[in-house]
């Protein structure tokens, strides 16, 4: 039972980082590979907030999701200017040098040691240390992303975002401020992975810079591109399909590390398969 | 340090990554995309050298062909089996660079498999390397033979072969625009196939010598496929020099990295420069 709850949990934290990844990758056919910068920066800033300045993990959902989306705005508006291939080059340049300053800035991030010790959430009196109560505040903040991204996809906004992945110079004639656009919508994607960082970051009650590598973006890139590009079910049903597909190796008894890498492998192959095959993902209706 | 160690170590250093370039900056100029899997090439020429030079004990220059021969055909194979259907569908860069992701992140995955994560050596004994003292600094001899003079060789025999042979006019000709270059009669997908194996064959090259002067890890794949990648864009990717050009700076850059700040920030430094380079001159130093 434990180990459903926990199985939930990542479910609720890797949907929520998926949601985020097709709004801006799927919805606005903005390549990016930060994901797992924006989802690290939330994570770091639970274990550095709780664990040095005493902060309870509750505040701290919400000011990371502020702090991503800062970082995000001012990282996404320098980098207005860079298209397709050159956005994703400047987007992989941020995550390397978020890994950097992770791995280095030894005051506040503990180097490659990372930070241990990071509280559990602490509400009304209760301490939600149990799988079986912390799943509740994941798919409750899963509840509220799915939500927003309903809202979004479903506004003039969520369109207009649909028409600059289909010709974004097009919609620039008819006197849209594309770059506008695209900033808003690459800052709500980083709150809401930072939101995913802080949960991951107080359920493991670890992090390292290790979590957050390149391969993590590349993941969520396989579970929206899974599900089908630019359809927020898909990206829920990719991260379900990516959640599962380890634990049952592990079910299975490959060890824990091998198992990681068959991952790594079935996903690695799931992009050039589906890109080949079935660009349209399990529910898509775009291909990119 | 000393200075002169410096220096050489620097040399060593822009040579591997210029080797490196001038195989990406190939396919990159023919095929007009960010071919990631190249990283791919790099681990198999490790790898491969690893199986029959050390498990196999097969003598050296028989290892070293069949490797290169292995990561050439890898790269071959990719172009035939996945590039190639892509580009004659008209997929867009994103596509292509998606997919190139995806199948480097399954190689490194199935080599690690195999392999294990941790360094593998390809060198049989440590003896094998003599140090040898050049005016007071010191280098081993897999960096004096295989970088200091084999690369400037292959660099060299690559530029007559671009500018004095039919093969290199025909792959300037596709560089050009490689529907005029069809029309005229060049065999384009001949061309490319070669031109995928040859860019193959440097990377394998590159992931031999890292593999014989420090040994390689699956991770090497994608961590040298940054500093490549950079160099090509910050020399100009479309002039055969400017990766060269763009190795040279980047190891200069890190080198004085390493002495300011210390070792550890030296993964920044590549994307530092490259995202400086997007905004003030996103063609390049060099141009054709």
């Amino acid at each position: 039972m434990e180990y459903i709850f926990h199985i939930l949990i990542l479910l609720s934290i890797y949907g929520i980082l998926a949601l985020a990844q097709n709004l801006v990758m799927g919805g606005t056919g903005l390549l990016t590979i930060a994901g797992a910068a924006f989802y690290g920066i939330g994570a770091y800033v639970a274990a550095i907030l709780a664990t040095k300045f005493g902060w309870s993990i509750m505040a701290i959902l919400l000011i990371a999701p502020i702090i991503a989306g800062l970082i995000a705005f001012l990282v996404g508006a320098s980098f207005a200017r860079f298209r397709d291939d050159y956005f994703m080059l400047a987007t992989l340049g941020f995550l390397m040098i978020f890994n950097t300053v992770a791995k280095n800035w030894e005051t506040f991030t503990n180097g490659s040691f990372g930070i241990a010790g990071i509280p559990k959430p602490y509400i009304l009196g209760f301490t939600l240390d149990m799988p079986m109560t912390f799943v509740v505040l994941a798919i409750f903040i899963l509840i509220i992303v799915v939500t927003v991204s309903y809202l979004i996809s479903r506004s003039s906004f969520g369109r207009a975002l649909n028409a600059i992945r289909e010709d974004e110079d097009a919609l620039q004639i008819f006197g849209y401020q594309t770059s506008r656009y695209k900033l808003m919508i690459f800052t709500i994607g980083a709150a809401f992975s930072a939101l995913g960082g802080v949960l991951f970051a107080s359920y493991i009650t670890f992090v390292d810079p290790n979590l957050f590598t390149v391969n993590e973006s590349i993941l969520l890139w396989a579970m929206v591109i899974l599900g089908g590009i630019g359809r927020n079910r898909g990206a829920l049903i990719g991260a379900l399909f990516l959640v599962i597909i380890p634990e049952i190796l592990r079910f299975i008894g490959f060890p824990t590390e091998f198992a990681g890498l068959m991952r790594q492998c079935i996903y690695g192959l799931l992009l050039v398969l589906l890109m080949l095959y079935q660009p349209r993902g399990i529910l898509g209706t775009y291909k990119l | 340090m000393e200075f002169f160690q410096l220096i050489l170590y620097t040399i060593s250093t822009g040579m591997l990554y210029s080797l490196l370039a001038t195989g990406f900056g190939f396919t990159l100029r023919s095929v007009k995309f960010f071919n990631i899997s190249y990283g791919g090439a790099f681990l198999v020429g490790g790898y491969v050298m690893f199986l029959f030079y050390r498990m196999q004990n097969i003598a050296f220059l028989p290892s070293l062909l069949l490797s290169l021969t292995a990561s050439g055909l890898y790269l071959l194979l990719a172009y035939k089996f996945i590039f190639k259907i892509l580009i004659e569908r008209k997929a867009k860069n994103l596509v292509l660079l998606i997919v190139s992701f995806g199948l480097l992140t399954a190689t490194s995955a199935i080599l690690g498999m195999i392999f294990g994560s941790q360094a593998t050596i390809v060198t049989r004994h440590l003896s094998d390397i003599d140090v040898v003292n050049i005016f007071g600094a010191t280098l081993n001899t897999v960096q004096i033979v295989g970088g200091l003079i084999s690369i400037p060789i292959i660099i060299l025999s690559l530029a007559y072969v671009r500018y004095k042979t039919r093969f290199g006019r025909a792959v300037r000709a596709i560089e050009d625009d490689s529907e005029v270059a069809e029309l005229v009669g060049i065999p384009k997908n001949k061309i490319l196939l070669k031109t995928f194996f040859l860019s193959g064959m440097l990377a394998g090259m590159g992931g031999i010598l890292e593999g014989l002067d420090v040994g390689i890890i699956p991770a090497s794949g994608f961590l040298y496929m940054l500093p490549t990648i950079v160099a090509v864009v910050i020399g100009g990717m479309q002039s055969f020099w400017g990766g060269i050009l763009g190795a040279f700076i980047l190891a200069i850059a890190q080198q004085l990295t390493i002495v300011v700040f210390g070792g550890s920030w030296v993964q920044a430094v590549p994307f530092v420069i490259l995202i400086i380079m997007l905004w003030i001159r996103p063609e390049g130093i060099l141009k054709r």
